[in-house]
């Protein structure tokens, strides 16, 4: 094999990113062309068949290099992702993602489809849309560890960049994995199947090219950044701004190691106040009355804001609903103890100091802060302005100091023995039971459905999924947490599922049963058939992360015995009853009527 | 084996700590209120665990109106809870209570156990809301018209100290416990591999030599012999310098023993520290993995291997078997892999930091007649290329065919003959073959030529260093950085450097005359263009 394409061959697939580019660029034009999803996913068939050859030549010629080590870790963490399994509590967002993988079953033209800006969401339904719904949790589970190995490998080869030391980088990674997180979610167990893992491995990837980027040619770096970019702005916007703000920082660093620290402290602090100040007068200007009004009710409740511009990070009420708090749900203070290691680690101008507190600088400065602002409350909400210190790679820092520290003279502990007693200290620090200040690993352990039996609602759709052939206008009536699991497994119209209601109450909102057999167009209704015995506790997640209430699923599955007698009258108009695994009765309206 | 046992031992310690957690996260001792309510409202009851009744600490029902008793599911942590307060309702309205139990952990049957149950009559209105009996002798609690926070107190006589650790020790607790020590256990495991196995298996060479492939060891050896190889003094002497050492002589001294009258110029380029002056002032290699391509007789790979794992690459068995035998006394060889064999027959599948060619390009043409020379230096770099790491580098020693002591006459140092090599190649091929009769294989290049050959290999950092009198022994090193050098400065102010026969050392004849012209170049900045020979950085 000719060298250039071996070297290539490897970095396509060793990069753990690089091989999403032709489906990333075929995906694009089809989006571009609005054109035909059926095509596209001919075409991503073909894709996947010639990655898995070339996937399998891949492993054929590192085989050798790989060493056992390596092996057992990386089977350990694909062993944890693919046990721990995929995420999919009712009624946390993960449902919203599968039905964006899924939806795409019933769409004609690639715009057509929610969030078709995204990616992602067509490259899972590419690989998923064959599984029956009965084995979508399997499916669902080595769907996430793929998406989490991938997501590793990035911080790992960040690590390995700027620890040098393999073991080292391990560890961080290792630590990562336990400590990253959004309130009491871990990262790679919350956002499994979602969009953001691969702008995250895109941001990740861009951030490491711009590291090395003294290794290759300018226009070399230039393709992977901007490539890398364009990958991470089509699956979520967050990465670019991932990269302006680490990438400033590993920017600050090459310049200090070059310029050194004096030049780079003036140049820098009179850039810096020439913007700010430069901002703040045109921001007063009036064809800014705009910006300036909506920021005010933040500005003035003293709770988002410092006085001069800078988001409120901290303060001594950290709550939901405030900026400090926001700031909190990402961090906690273990990422304080972090920021505490990243500000020792830019005296020495390490680079991962800098790009673990240049997101946290930037929420700080007035101009940066207060434009971020202006654009989420216009587009989205302030408080997902957090969202940029996902960039921030937890434990970094604080594993480098805990390296420094043992490379003093004083007594040196081997690294076999430091390295696993770090990680199992993480571990221990991560089951506090206040887990947004600390770290979310246990939480990754929460199986809720496998409590509640609710897991096996698969099953319910697995039949129903036989339905929907004979049912050209197909629609389904059931309480909020039926329904959503049901419609986000068959891609169906997503349905909102933070309205927790019973099926009753919906039917009596609806105007009755025979109201329903008349008017409405549903074609089916699942019932419960009995009260299922759900957990006392409820969500534990739901109700320390204040995302829903712990009872929220409780507050669905209600079984009704008026409503059975209700619906026993559907029957004599025509309709069929059906026992459903686990808990359901099904009605179906009579052909024609 | 007994730090593996220490460690498993921890994990799965942390697992049961783990697993206990999350049971009691998730127990189920919750409160069961047993009634029947006329509006959609929101139920909330609130548990005092020592910081008063504050929202984190409630739990919310949603309740819809409903003509039969519904038993009401609200539950309650595994802490000591020192008060309860119920919030039946959040708008207008009525509901009627039949019973409120405290359920505890355990099950009898299909319902769970019953810790306390509340006396009806012993329930405090708080706030917003009126307590009053029907003839079941159930509760109806009313609420104040437009009320927003009706409150009802469920008193306990003594703080709620329902639950004990040893419940949670159960076979629930095992299985979580197995399980979280089934994921932890082998990610401690995976991180604690001791430098030792560290080392062994990052230094394993793994490689291809005629489509078979082999992997060795640090420490291990693989020998397959080309049919040609270079040869500096017959085998004979090498094999009786090893048996020497192999006595517990020195091996410097073996070799001073052998060369120093016999050969004083091999047993210089051998034993003087001089040979790594450039490794140890530019380069300055630690932690790397290099591998050392026609190792000669280990003057790089021994001093190498003291900080790094080394690749020791040599065709010569003898050489070789030197390098062995010197690499034991130094006790240096677990950190070097020997392999007997031509760079250009032997595939690596390892990629390495450094690769060190020292007076080895130019004689990669003798020993492959399948193409001509220039052809097989090219693939040589190439190859080079391909395995090194993303920021490997390449160093090469190696002379330069215009370096002014050959354009003065001065015999080439690989075949003794003056005023070939300084030509074109075209030329030089032709008068070698007029002068000897065969074919010239054995090819430098000018620095210029180095680049371009370097360029087309793949490199795009280069950088050149000159080194004086030659590369083998150098006495001076300058960098040439934007086409300047200080050899020119260091020249003008009237230093000089004896030059000498390549073939032998020995001091060359005309001193004088290189050292004049040498001034007139260094006055027009280009001597570095003509130095002797040269170090090449290439990336």
């Amino acid at each position: 094999m000719n060298y250039k394409f071996k070297d290539f061959f490897i970095s396509y697939f060793g990069s753990g990113w690089l091989f999403f580019l032709p489906y990333l660029i075929l995906y694009l034009a089809f989006w571009a062309t609005n054109s035909p999803v059926l095509i596209l996913l001919k075409v991503f068939y073909i894709l996947h068949a010639l990655n898995v050859v070339g996937l399998g030549c891949f492993i054929y010629l590192k085989y050798g290099v790989i060493n056992l080590k390596d092996f057992f870790f990386w089977g350990a963490l694909c062993s944890l992702f693919f046990n721990v399994g995929v995420y999919l509590e009712f009624p946390s967002d993960p449902w919203t993602h599968l039905f964006r993988i899924f939806q795409w079953e019933h769409v004609n033209q690639i715009q057509e489809a929610n969030s078709n800006y995204k990616f992602a969401y067509f490259f899972g339904f590419s690989l998923l849309n064959h599984v029956d719904p009965i084995n979508h949790e399997i499916a669902l589970d080595a769907y996430h560890t793929f998406w989490a190995l991938l997501t590793t490998i990035q911080f790992y080869k960040l690590a390995s960049t700027t620890f040098i030391s393999k073991p080292w980088a391990k560890l961080a990674t290792t630590c990562v994995i336990i400590m990253l997180g959004n309130s009491s979610f871990s990262f790679f167990s919350y956002y499994g199947i979602s969009s953001t893992m691969l702008g995250m491995i895109a941001f990740f990837a861009a951030l490491n090219s711009l590291i090395l980027w003294q290794n290759w040619k300018p226009y070399h770096v230039l393709f992977l950044i901007s490539s890398a970019l364009v990958l991470g702005i089509f699956n979520h916007v967050q990465s670019f701004l991932l990269f302006l703000t680490c990438g400033t920082g590993v920017l600050f660093h090459f310049t200090i190691a070059r310029q050194g620290w004096s030049k780079f402290l003036k140049i820098t602090c009179i850039g810096l106040l020439t913007i700010a100040v430069s901002y703040h007068i045109i921001s007063q200007l009036s064809i800014y009355d705009d910006f300036r009004n909506l920021l005010a009710p933040y500005h003035l409740s003293n709770e988002w804001f410092y006085f001069w511009g800078g988001l409120k990070l901290f303060s001594l009420n950290p709550e939901i609903n405030n900026a400090s708090g926001r700031f909190m749900q990402i961090l906690g203070w273990y990422g304080i103890f972090n920021c505490f290691a990243s500000i020792y680690l830019i005296k020495k101008n390490h680079i991962v100091g800098w790009i673990s507190l240049t997101p946290i600088l930037f929420l700080l400065y007035p101009p940066f802060a207060n434009t971020l602002a202006y654009i989420l409350i216009k587009y989205n909400v302030l408080i997902v302005f957090q969202r940029i210190l996902l960039g921030i790679p937890l434990s970094f820092s604080i594993i480098l100091i805990f390296k420094s520290i043992n490379e003093l003279k004083f007594p040196k502990v081997s690294k076999s023995f430091i390295i696993p007693f770090i990680f199992i200290f993480h571990l221990l620090i991560s089951i506090n039971p206040h887990p947004q200040y600390f770290g979310r690993f246990l939480n990754i352990f929460e199986r809720p459905n496998s409590d509640s039996g609710f897991e096996k609602v698969f099953e319910t759709t697995s039949l129903i999924k036989q339905k929907l052939d004979h049912f050209p206008k197909f629609k389904i009536l059931s309480d909020t947490a039926s329904q959503t699991l049901i419609n986000a497994q068959l891609g169906l119209v997503e349905y909102g599922r933070l309205n927790a209601k019973s099926l009753s109450s919906k039917i009596s909102d609806l105007g009755g049963v025979l109201k329903v057999h008349s008017d409405s167009n549903v074609t089916h209704i699942l019932a419960l058939s009995e009260q299922p015995h759900l957990n006392p506790m409820g969500s534990i997640l739901g109700k320390s992360s204040a995302h829903w209430e712990s009872q929220h699923l409780a507050n669905c599955l209600k079984y009704d015995t008026n409503l059975q007698s209700q619906l026993g009258t559907l029957t004599k108009l025509g309709w069929t009853k059906k026992f459903v695994k686990p808990w359901y009765n099904l009605f179906e309206r009579p052909p024609n009527k | 084996m007994k730090k593996n046992s220490v460690l498993i031992f921890i994990s799965i310690l942390v697992s049961m700590v783990c697993a206990f957690h999350s049971i009691k996260e998730s127990s189920p001792y919750y409160i069961l209120i047993t009634g029947k309510f006329d509006s959609n409202t929101t139920a909330q009851l609130f548990f005092d665990v020592g910081n008063s009744y504050i929202e984190k600490n409630s739990v919310k029902i949603y309740l819809h109106p409903n003509e039969h008793f519904k038993k009401l599911v609200m539950p309650l942590p595994a802490q000591k809870i020192f008060g309860l307060r119920f919030d039946p309702m959040d708008t207008n309205g009525s509901i009627e209570v039949k019973k409120i139990s405290i359920m505890g952990k355990e099950k009898l049957g299909d319902q769970h156990e019953i810790l306390l149950e509340f006396d009806l009559r012993t329930l405090k209105p708080v706030q917003q809301v009126d307590l009053a009996f029907n003839k079941s002798g159930n509760l109806i609690a009313t609420t104040h018209n437009e009320c927003n926070d009706p409150v009802i107190e469920l008193p306990l006589e003594e703080p709620l100290d329902h639950w004990q650790v040893s419940e949670f020790l159960d076979i629930e607790w095992f299985q979580k416990s197995a399980f979280f020590a089934f994921l932890i256990t082998p990610i401690t495991l995976a991180l604690s591999f001791s430098k030792k196995k560290e080392k062994e298996s990052a230094g394993k060479i793994i490689f291809e030599i005629k489509k078979v492939k082999h992997s060795i060891g640090l420490g291990e050896s693989f020998s397959a012999t080309p049919e040609n190889c270079y040869q500096d003094t017959k085998e004979e002497n090498i094999r009786f310098i090893i048996e020497e050492i192999k006595n517990g002589t020195h091996w410097k001294k073996a070799v001073k023993e052998k060369f120093q009258e016999a050969n004083s110029w091999l047993y210089e380029i051998v034993t003087s520290p001089k040979r790594t002056k450039f490794i140890d002032e530019f380069v300055k290699p630690k932690d790397l993995q290099i591998l050392d391509i026609g190792a000669g007789w280990g003057q790089f790979t021994l001093p190498l291997a003291k900080q790094n794992q080394i690749c020791s690459l040599e065709p010569t068995p003898e050489r070789l078997d030197f390098i062995k035998a010197a690499a034991e006394q130094e006790k240096v060889s677990p950190n070097i892999s020997f392999i007997g064999a031509d760079y250009l027959d032997i595939s690596f599948q390892n990629k390495f930091d450094l690769i060190l060619s020292i007076g080895v390009l130019e004689w990669v043409g003798a020993f492959k007649m399948n193409k001509p020379p220039e052809e097989l230096q090219l693939d040589f770099l190439k190859k080079i290329k391909s395995e090194l790491k993303e920021n490997g580098k390449l160093i090469i020693g190696i002379e330069n065919r215009l370096g002014l002591k050959y354009l003065l006459g001065a015999p080439d140092d690989h075949t003794g003959l003056s005023n070939i090599s300084i030509h074109q190649k075209e030329l030089a091929r032709k008068l070698y073959r007029e002068e000897t009769d065969q074919e010239l294989r054995v090819l430098t290049h000018s620095i210029t030529e180095y680049q371009e050959m370097l360029h087309k290999a793949g490199f795009d950092d280069i950088n050149f260093y000159t080194s004086t009198p030659d590369y083998k022994l150098p006495v001076k090193i300058f960098p040439i950085t934007e086409g300047k050098c200080k050899l020119n400065n260091y020249i003008l102010n009237n230093n000089w450097i004896e030059e000498h026969d390549g073939t032998n050392g020995r001091s060359l004849d005309n001193q004088m005359i290189l050292k004049s012209k040498s001034e007139s170049y260094a006055k027009q900045n280009k001597l570095h263009e003509y130095a002797p020979s040269y170090f090449i950085v290439a990336k």
